[in-house]
């Protein structure tokens, strides 16, 4: 029993992990966030105990944390915004397709992070509509317009140099 | 669930639901047909898959392994998470009770009116398990509840008044090993339920939680088990027990058998039938376990690796509540006894 609650915890570690770096785009960062979120599910045991989806409550966990960070670099201003960070995603350039993939990054890079998010966590961490809009403390209308206007603008973006349904069979 | 061409229109939200496989089925089916006839719509809505797959392919890379810090979080929740399934359980309990009555008894009866007297009794069992489980292991909450002369009175008295018959004692388990440890009123939904600990010379600890509830109508021994727990609710009228503890079925049962003729107002109509167990375990398919009466002295101390064998026959627990959402903690405060003698009637 305990060694099956040890697995569920170390894959919902991973999916925050793999999360945290899409989102900020830097693998320092991203554990920094994760290690900042555990803190956090640790500071509320009580809470923690009570939780019935364990991974949306550690994400949601994870994102207030993101949010606190963002707030803080704001405050003290001349830090390299994340976004611009794209190009250190874990891809080795000479895989067939490594390019066009770094174009998607580029693009999720540049899109607004609310969106950013939304894309993540549906699309990568395949969580519920609901769940994401627990975790983003969010409508989950919201969370359809911004899935919406996420995916649309990256298809126009990534549709413009070349039809990214071609870039995609080719990596696989 | 009639099927027609398009029930509503499609809308946006359709598309990326239908993406992500989150649509109803019926929805699915209205959208794939609409997609066949619509390349333009078709070609989008890959799109938005290919999305997808992309991003597994950017981010799905291995990870480093775990920084050490970062390892150590993960124990200390792991811990936590263990203790939560101590605490907690009986929520699994609850669930698992549910769906033996839904396989048990579905044939009988409407299933929303079986699902509301499951989910009845599940939220009974699963306080049950709170109560048992937030006191049972915590020597000094064990201290607080024994029961001297004065609370004695009280607590018999609580138990008369809930069960409809006075006089009532505690019930007796000193033929099955079990000695009454200790006792309390804990709230439940506004109301005063009893929470009576049994202990036998093992160690082992059982819980005995009585409570009202708002349905009416008898409710025979019903058995769920988890990670070695095993629990068995009943019902007289409005009165409901749950006996709980870390048993095999087989030595619950014996208790419950125990227990129940003990607590039944005065009329013998509303007895039990403890033979027609509602179980999703092979209750009937074990040879009966000896009289009671028969070893009065003999502790029965079921080794935990065989309660945590029927722990593995239950089916995986639904969760009690929607998904992702955080309950509230387990309330568990003890009412003082000795304030409540004024509720015997």
């Amino acid at each position: 029993m305990a060694d099956s609650i040890e697995m569920d915890l170390v894959r919902h570690v991973s999916a925050l992990r793999r999360y945290a770096r899409a989102l900020t785009g830097s693998e320092h960062d991203a554990d920094d966030l994760v290690q900042e979120c555990l803190a956090r599910a640790l500071g509320r045991i009580g809470l923690f105990r009570g939780v019935t989806n364990v991974r949306a409550y550690l994400f949601s966990m994870l994102h207030n944390a993101h949010i606190d960070r963002m707030k803080a670099v704001r405050r003290r201003g001349g830090v390299v915004a994340i976004e611009g960070c794209a190009g250190e995603l874990a891809q080795a350039p000479e895989q067939p397709g490594a390019s066009e993939l770094r174009d998607v990054a580029r693009a999720m890079q540049d899109l607004p992070e609310e969106q950013r998010e939304v894309l993540l966590l549906v699309g990568l961490e395949g969580m519920s509509y609901k769940e994401t809009s627990q975790i983003l403390n969010v409508p989950i209308g919201t969370v359809m317009s911004r899935l919406s206007r996420g995916r649309e603008a990256l298809r126009q973006r990534l549709a413009a140099p070349a039809s990214p349904r071609t870039v995609l069979r080719r990596v696989k | 669930m009639t099927y027609r061409p398009l029930s509503s229109p499609l809308t946006d939200e359709d598309l990326h639901l239908y993406v992500d496989g989150q649509l109803a089925p019926e929805r699915q089916a209205e959208v794939e047909a609409v997609l066949a006839t619509m390349p333009e719509l078709r070609r989008r809505v890959d799109g938005y898959r290919e999305q997808n797959i992309a991003l597994h392919q950017l981010y799905d890379a291995p990870l480093p392994a775990m920084p050490a810090e970062m390892r150590a979080q993960v124990d200390r929740l792991r811990h936590a998470v263990d203790r939560r399934r101590r605490v907690r359980h009986g929520f699994g309990v609850a669930a698992g009770i549910a769906l033996c009555i839904v396989a048990g008894a579905a044939a009988h009866r409407a299933i929303e009116s079986v699902e509301t007297r499951a989910d009845q009794i599940a939220a009974f069992t699963s306080r049950a398990a709170t109560a048992h489980s937030l006191y049972a292991d915590d020597r000094a909450a064990v201290a607080r509840m024994q029961v001297g002369e004065d609370k004695g009175a009280a607590l018999a008295a609580a138990l008369s008044n809930l069960t409809g018959a006075t006089p009532m004692q505690a019930p007796d388990l000193e033929p099955l090993g079990f000695r009454l440890i200790g006792g309390q009123l804990v709230p439940a939904q506004g109301k005063a339920a009893l929470h009576y600990l049994y202990e036998n010379g093992a160690g082992a600890r059982v819980s005995l939680y009585v409570g009202r509830t708002t349905e009416d109508g008898s409710v025979d021994f019903t058995f769920a088990s988890r990670d070695g727990m095993s629990a068995f609710f009943w019902r007289h009228g409005a009165t409901a027990f749950t006996l709980i503890g870390p048993m095999t079925q087989e030595a619950l049962l014996d208790m419950a058998r125990a227990v129940g003729p003990q607590l039944v107002p005065r009329q013998p109509a509303g007895q039990p039938k403890v033979d027609e167990v509602a179980t999703g375990a092979p209750a009937t398919a074990q040879p009966a376990a000896p009289a009671p009466a028969a070893a009065p002295s003999e502790p029965r101390t079921p080794a935990p690796a065989a309660a945590a064998d029927k722990a593995a026959d239950m089916p995986a627990p639904a969760e009690p509540a929607a998904k992702g959402e955080i309950p509230p903690p387990p309330k568990g405060v003890p009412v003082d006894a000795g304030e409540t003698k004024q509720t015997n009637t």
